[in-house]
């Protein structure tokens, strides 16, 4: 090293920003300073990363007011635990889990895709109605039920999207589901498009598709891929919510909502005759 | 290189941090009893949530994900109640689950599915932020710190946005103190960078 008086290589930008920020040592600080008094290099440095000392505070607060609070203290109000053991047995720690997600979600909060995607990764012993039979097809109207029970107006809330969105949110759809979804196709008598999403079920791709229907609310057709025998609409109630469903070959569907079940199933003979499940 | 040891003084420290109002006070924070109780944790939990819901969005950029990293900390931090140290930052602790949280299953899945996606990300950006004139310098804080990647994000905002000292940083990311350092001088240099070129516009 040559003339370390007047010649210090450069600091590097993370002694700098350390610097900066505060958390050098005092003794290593004020090296710094002198340095910086000595070389203009080194203090045009610092004061280019300062640029970078923005009002971040300030800033993020609306992030804090945007946080959907109340919501979510009241599913951690709802939210009973029991402490697992660092060597608890899986499935019994799954089991927990699941009963503890469950009891959050009865209390009213949120999580569709991890609620979805929890009930479906699930043992199948911890899957009530699990035996195969016509309760086991209508399992997933329950979970499906579930979650849209938490849904509320502000949760489909906002604008409908353009129609080239709609199809580019329904092609992400058709592929893993095998379906050639249009945006007319689902369209929902009297009720807004707002979005598609896939989730999924037992392991199985789920399409969830909502709509705000201006005069009951939310509103979804879900999709689930699983072969089947062919049936027409029929009518299902789950908490509270409507459900019409129906079965093509390879698909199982159903429309649910706050409506009643006669208008909730003319909607869905309609989408039924311009689906092609 | 020595950086200076966290300890109760560090809080005080004058960085760029803004947010001292938003801040919970330490006394609060800590724990009290000698053992962790669920209803502590649940306190902790409690008046951390919409702090927690932030970290989730800054590094989800998605709302609905950052409901469900906070349902996932809950769920967490209330079955594993009993390793939390009483006396330590519960709101650090609560950051470093949610960041497991995010590293280990919501991120992974939606890399593996590409189904979070399905949606344009939205950017770091609040609705109508965009209205008030004096929102628009936030809006635009927010949008370069949203362009940075991930592992940078998420360093700035615990060391900027919430406060935390480079080592508490490095504890909540569970990463050596040198690599926040270097996570936190690329992005001070790009943001930083970006700066000098709206200046020069």
């Amino acid at each position: 090293m040559t003339g370390e008086s007047d010649q210090s290589p450069m600091p590097s930008d993370e002694e700098l920003t350390a610097f900066i920020d505060g958390e050098l040592e005092e003794e290593h600080r004020t090296r710094l300073l002198d340095l910086m008094e000595r070389d203009p290099a080194v203090a045009a440095r610092v004061e280019h990363l300062s640029r970078a000392s923005l009002p971040f505070g300030e800033a993020f607060q609306p992030l804090l007011d945007a946080a959907p609070t109340a919501d979510l203290q009241r599913m951690l109000d709802g939210m009973s635990v029991p402490p697992v053991a660092a060597n608890a047995v899986v499935p019994l720690a799954r089991r927990r889990l699941f009963g503890a997600i469950a009891a959050s979600v009865a209390a009213g909060v949120l999580g569709d895709r991890m609620l979805v995607r929890l009930l479906g990764a699930g043992d199948s012993d911890d899957l009530a109605d699990d035996d195969g039979g016509p309760d086991r097809e209508r399992h997933w109207h329950g979970v499906v039920a579930q979650y849209m029970g938490l849904y509320t107006r502000e949760t489909v809330g906002g604008s409908t999207p353009g129609r080239d969105v709609q199809a580019a949110q329904l092609a992400a759809l058709n592929r893993p589901l095998n379906l050639a979804l249009t945006p007319e196709a689902v369209e929902v008598a009297g009720a807004e498009f707002r979005r598609a999403q896939i989730l999924s079920y037992d392991d199985m791709p789920l399409a969830q598709i909502t709509y705000l229907d201006p005069r009951s609310g939310p509103l979804a057709l879900c999709i689930l891929r699983r072969p089947g025998t062919v049936r027409g609409v029929e009518q299902d109630r789950r908490g509270g919510l409507s459900i019409a469903y129906w079965t093509g070959p390879d698909h199982a569907a159903l429309l649910i909502g706050r409506l009643p079940p006669q208008e909730l199933t003319a909607k869905a003979e309609a989408v039924r005759g311009r689906l092609a499940i | 290189m020595a950086i200076v040891e966290s300890g109760c003084e560090a809080y005080g420290w004058a960085g760029p941090v803004q947010c001292q109002k938003e801040r919970i006070g330490p006394d609060a924070m800590r724990g009290s009893g000698e053992i962790a109780s669920e209803a502590e944790v649940r306190r902790g939990l409690s008046v951390t949530l919409p702090r927690l819901w932030r970290y989730g969005f800054v590094l989800s950029r998605q709302r609905d994900w950052a409901d469900d990293l906070v349902q996932q900390t809950c769920l967490r931090a209330l079955e594993r109640h009993g390793q939390f140290q009483p006396g330590s930052r519960i709101d650090h602790w609560l950051f470093a689950i949610l960041n497991s949280v995010w590293l280990n299953e919501v991120r992974a899945r939606r890399v593996r599915f590409g189904q979070g996606t399905v949606e344009a990300e939205t950017s770091l950006e609040v609705d109508g932020a965009r209205e008030a004139e004096a929102k628009v310098l936030a809006g635009q804080v927010m949008r370069l710190v949203g362009d940075l990647p991930e592992a940078q994000r998420a360093a700035v905002f615990l060391a900027y946005v919430e406060g935390l000292t480079y080592r508490e940083v490095a504890a909540v990311l569970d990463v050596p103190v040198g690599t926040v350092m270097s996570r936190l001088a690329a992005a001070r240099a790009k943001l930083a960078d970006r700066m000098s070129d709206g200046a020069a516009r």
